[in-house]
């Protein structure tokens, strides 16, 4: 019989460049330990086409789990046609059953429903699937591994599941015109004649299908030495990995890299390799600061040498003069804009409207809060950002549940099969001429999943009191950076502007973000603050918005240095607008809304007023650097020094 | 078909010279990925891509396949086919037009990608699968208009279909796989909002079409639609000549294509340009290679020329382009001239 269709296949030593993705996968079908391998890279880098190459080295089968899969399938079910026939009840094979000394590969893992993930990642680590569902109470053993892709750009993997893959390796394409061409050329060859192609690789194949042949002869006689393994406890503790999952990938990876090689002792170079392949994604992520505290940590428990140092620079030549120190500088008052200072001056007594330039932007943290999300109970999975269970009959077919309601979402599969082991009883008592009676307790409804949006309302503070000290570059800066995390991840954003002059809504919530960057582009600037006002009519825009979507999750990221004072009636001079304002904030109370504020004043020794509206508002407080995510360069350097420090 | 007669022929279309290129090189290479067509509403979108059915060349299938699969490729068959075919059955086919299929926003994923057959499995008992919009549009054009309104995950499927040419199916106790090689025409208005950069890349074209602002030109729009209005088959009928002029050019484009070479100066103009482009990934190469070949082919050309580049190019590279948050990024074709030495 014809097996399962599937797309012709490129040969593996035929992608070029990817050398450490080809290793990773190799590591895989040498070490029956390494089981599970996840390839990262941006859109087009051949991610796929390496990971589908597999097959061919391997003389195993692909098992594609394919987006929409539903658990049953996944696992393994009722099988239907025998339950009706013969009244008995037999598991029909999941998908994971197929994979069974196969290969198991999900493409986009980073877009399945978490418990699929979960359920998938658990089956090949333990190697055994257990079910208990439908009247079926079984398990059964599954031998493979897992080979997983991710864009880059795409949302987000929890770190539980990422710290379950043994290793993680980027798709760096090549960017150099040798290269492109080559690639470019193959592809065309491929293209042209598929068989002919891989008629031409088949030889290097057959090579690299060899050479996992003999390492898996040696992974199973290497034998470990003890400097090996402080070497990589070592590494692992520098990097202030949790848990010892990371230690014992690396430690399998390293066997398995020293016996790719044909050898039976494990190098260094074999430990500094593994370490980069099995540790890097396992790393905390602190707020935005990771780097800077994972610095410090190497530096001090490993010792931070001048040898390394010299490597650091030799990297990153501008880390030398860190970006912070100049920004710090500049902020500094006697480096205030004279420009700035001037306007401010020329404007007393009366408003004028000074636009300033937008800052650079930069990686930032992610402001929704996974904690806050998974209390609230909004998704079951774990606070994943944006999957939400719905009620709706919209979104992915992800379960079936036993259902109450009298005009359900039939899921119908599941509910033939809850009443397929009585088929024969009940056609035993009834006339009919239908093969299958469903009687109201067989009903199950589906559950569905669909992505949500959350909504962030900015609430800016663009007053004098900030341009006087040049920040408002900085807080555009900031606030496109944001952005454009909320772009990708598309979510809703409004956009609110408050000065003396007015309170305006720029942008009612929506998912055009785009125009925001316009907005912000020229942004007018007044020069005192209307706190008290400001927050007053938040308070009632977002209480009818919550009705108005009660779905989603709302925050208000209220950017402001908090030097309210204008009170609410700007007539009335005994109030004091500061005291008034914080008075409001504690007050504040409307249900789903969530705050942030982020405080756009730099300097470090006068009074926090932004971080008492915080207190007053509950909400999480940052300053502006530490929305601050560290950039791949800065990954990139504590890669490159780490594993020469443990030298 | 009735209906289909009635669409405004794709041949008297007003100006769109892109759209329509984009639309074509397609049709002559169904690898180049697909288009979206970006544009302002009552430009012409929908009414180009729907009537490209009339000049769609034909296509040989198997007689009574839900999938359409083509006798000519075994391997690429459905199962059924190649189960027939492994028992020795000769399968009779047929030359069928080409079509476009149209998916609508309201579409769930069970229709999209098929499903368990309700009336088998009450009547009898047994599982049956039943084929859905993937399997319609195996060998065809699917369409989706308002691509941007459609769910995140049916999008996500499309692509992951289109891309791999084959549909899985692994849901509601079903466990299917059949071929699903379609070209994929997205259009989309943006002032509704806009496609998730990551999927943008996954569309082998784009293009943006505007209303054209000369005056001729939209009297010339208005008088053509007057008069296909009041006598559309009259119309049709007049245009004809044109239309399987049109469809001639496809069918011959298409035999031309494999004969189509690139040497090495074309080779090495496509990667310089995707790096001075800073494309991420090879998908810009790859398609900008089969793109510049279609094109070459719809001429009649057997080689490819820088002329093919600069045409194809803008469609290829338009919406891979990097930008930096959020700013408008427009093509510039004097770069382009630059990097082809033009």
């Amino acid at each position: 019989m014809p097996g399962p269709l599937s797309a012709p296949q490129y040969p593996f030593s035929a992608v070029y460049g990817m050398e450490q993705v080809k290793k990773a996968l190799m590591c895989a079908m040498v070490n029956p330990r390494v089981k599970t391998v996840l390839i990262i890279g941006a859109s087009g880098t051949g991610k796929t086409l390496v990971a589908r190459s597999l097959g061919r080295i391997s003389g195993k089968r692909i098992v594609n789990v394919p987006l929409n899969v539903t658990d049953e399938q996944l696992f393994g079910c009722l099988d239907i046609e025998f339950a009706i026939k013969e009244g008995k009840i037999e598991l029909q094979d999941g998908l994971l059953k197929r994979a069974d000394g196969n290969i198991l590969y999900m493409d986009d893992v980073n877009l399945f429903e978490q418990r699929m993930t979960n359920g998938v990642i658990d089956a090949v680590l333990t190697g055994k699937v257990r079910i208990e569902r439908e009247n079926i109470s079984t398990s059964y053993d599954v031998d493979t591994i897992l080979v997983a892709t991710m864009n880059v750009h795409d949302s987000y993997l929890s770190p539980a599941i990422l710290d379950h893959f043994d290793i993680c390796v980027k798709a760096d394409y090549p960017d150099d015109e040798a290269g492109r061409t080559e690639i470019l050329r193959r592809s065309l060859a491929f293209d042209e004649d598929p068989d002919a192609f891989a008629e031409a690789y088949a030889d290097k194949d057959a090579e690299v299908s060899r050479r996992i042949a003999d390492a898996k002869e040696i992974v199973k006689s290497l034998a470990l030495d003890d400097e090996v393994l402080e070497a990589i406890a070592t590494v692992s503790g520098g990097m202030d990995i949790q848990g010892s999952r990371g230690d014992l990938s690396a430690t399998n990876v390293a066997i398995s890299l020293a016996a790719i090689d044909g050898r039976s002792t494990v190098s260094f170079d074999d430990v500094e390799e593994a370490s980069m392949m099995c540790l890097a994604h396992r790393r905390k992520v602190i707020g935005g600061r990771r780097v800077d505290k994972m610095e410090k940590v190497v530096r001090s428990s490993v010792g931070f040498n001048t040898e390394s140092r010299a490597i650091f620079k030799a990297v990153h030549p501008s880390r030398e003069n860190p970006k912070i120190d100049d920004a710090e500088a500049e902020e500094a008052p006697s480096a205030v804009d004279p420009r700035a200072v001037a306007k401010e001056d020329e404007g007393k007594g009366k408003t004028e409207d000074v636009i300033t330039k937008i800052g650079e932007t930069f990686e930032t943290i992610d402001l929704f809060d996974r904690e806050s999300a998974k209390a609230r109970g909004v998704s079951r999975n774990k606070g994943k950002r944006g999957m939400q269970k719905t009620d709706t009959r919209t979104g992915r077919y992800v379960g079936s549940r036993i259902t109450e309601q009298k005009n359900p979402d039939l899921a119908f599969d599941a509910t033939v099969r809850a009443a397929a082991p009585y088929q024969l009883k009940r056609h035993a008592e009834a006339e009919t001429d239908m093969a299958v009676i469903i009687e109201k307790s067989d009903m199950r409804e589906k559950i569905r999943e669909t992505r949500t949006s959350s909504t962030f309302l900015f609430a800016v503070d663009t007053s004098g009191s900030l341009i006087i000290r040049n920040r408002m570059t900085a807080v555009k800066g900031a606030i496109l950076s944001l952005l454009k995390q909320h772009y990708i991840k598309k979510d809703r954003v409004g956009f609110l502007t408050f000065n003396e002059k007015s309170i305006t809504m720029l942008l009612q919530p929506s998912k055009e973000v785009e125009c925001i960057y316009k907005l912000l582009d020229d942004l007018a600037i007044g020069k005192r603050t209307p706190l008290s006002a400001a927050l007053q009519y938040l308070s009632d825009y977002m209480s009818m918005y919550v009705k108005k979507r009660p779905n989603d999750e709302c925050y208000v990221v209220l950017v402001t240095d908090g030097g309210a004072n204008i009170p609410l009636d700007p007539d009335d001079t005994e109030t004091d607008p500061l005291e008034e304002a914080l008075g409001i904030a504690r007050k504040m109370n409307v249900p789903n809304v969530k705050w942030i504020v982020i405080d756009s004043e730099k300097r470090y020794d006068t009074v926090h007023h932004a971080k008492s509206f915080a207190d007053a508002l509950h909400a999480r407080y940052y300053t502006l650097d530490e929305l601050r995510i560290v950039t791949h360069e800065e990954e990139r350097l504590v890669h490159t020094a780490t594993p020469h420090i443990i030298k | 078909m009735a209906n289909e007669t009635l669409l405004f022929p794709f041949v008297r279309v007003v100006g769109q010279e892109k759209m329509k290129r984009g639309l074509l090189l397609n049709i002559v290479d169904p690898g180049i990925g697909g288009i979206l067509i970006k544009g302002e509403k009552g430009t012409a979108k929908s009414t180009s891509v729907r009537s490209l059915a009339q000049i769609l060349p034909p296509r040989t299938s198997v007689v009574g396949c839900p999938f359409h699969c083509d006798p000519r490729y075994p391997k690429r068959m459905c199962i059924q086919c190649r189960e027939r075919l492994a028992a020795g059955e000769k399968l009779e086919s047929q030359e069928v037009p080409m079509s476009v299929v149209e998916l609508p926003l309201s579409a769930t994923e069970d229709r999209v990608s098929g499903t368990l057959d309700l009336e088998h499995v009450l009547k009898t008992g047994e599982k049956k699968f039943e084929p859905g919009v993937l399997a319609q549009a195996n060998g065809n054009i699917l369409y989706v208009d308002e691509v941007n309104l459609l769910d995140d995950h049916i999008i996500d499927l499309l692509l992951d279909s289109a891309a791999m040419g084959v549909n899985y199916i692994e849901r509601e106790g079903v466990s299917f796989s059949h071929p699903a090689k379609f070209v994929l025409v997205g259009s989309m208005n943006p002032e509704e909002g806009s496609l998730r950069p990551q999927l943008l890349d996954r569309f082998g074209l784009c293009v943006d079409v505007e209303g054209d602002k000369d005056v001729n030109v939209r009297m010339e729009v208005i008088k053509r639609r007057m008069a296909f209005d009041a006598d559309p088959e009259g119309y049709i009928a007049s245009c004809q000549s044109e239309i399987d002029e049109m469809r001639a050019k496809i069918i011959e484009a298409r035999s031309v294509l494999p004969k189509v070479v690139l040497d090495d100066k074309i080779i090495h103009d496509i990667v310089y340009t995707c790096i001075h482009f800073k494309m991420e990934g090879h998908r810009a190469d790859i398609t900008m290679m089969r793109a510049a070949k279609a094109n070459a082919a719809l001429d009649g050309r057997t080689e490819v020329t820088k002329a093919d580049l600069r045409t194809v190019a803008p469609l290829v590279l338009g919406h891979r382009l990097k930008k930096r948050a959020f700013e408008e990024v427009a093509f510039d074709m004097k770069e382009l001239d630059l990097c082809l030495g033009l």
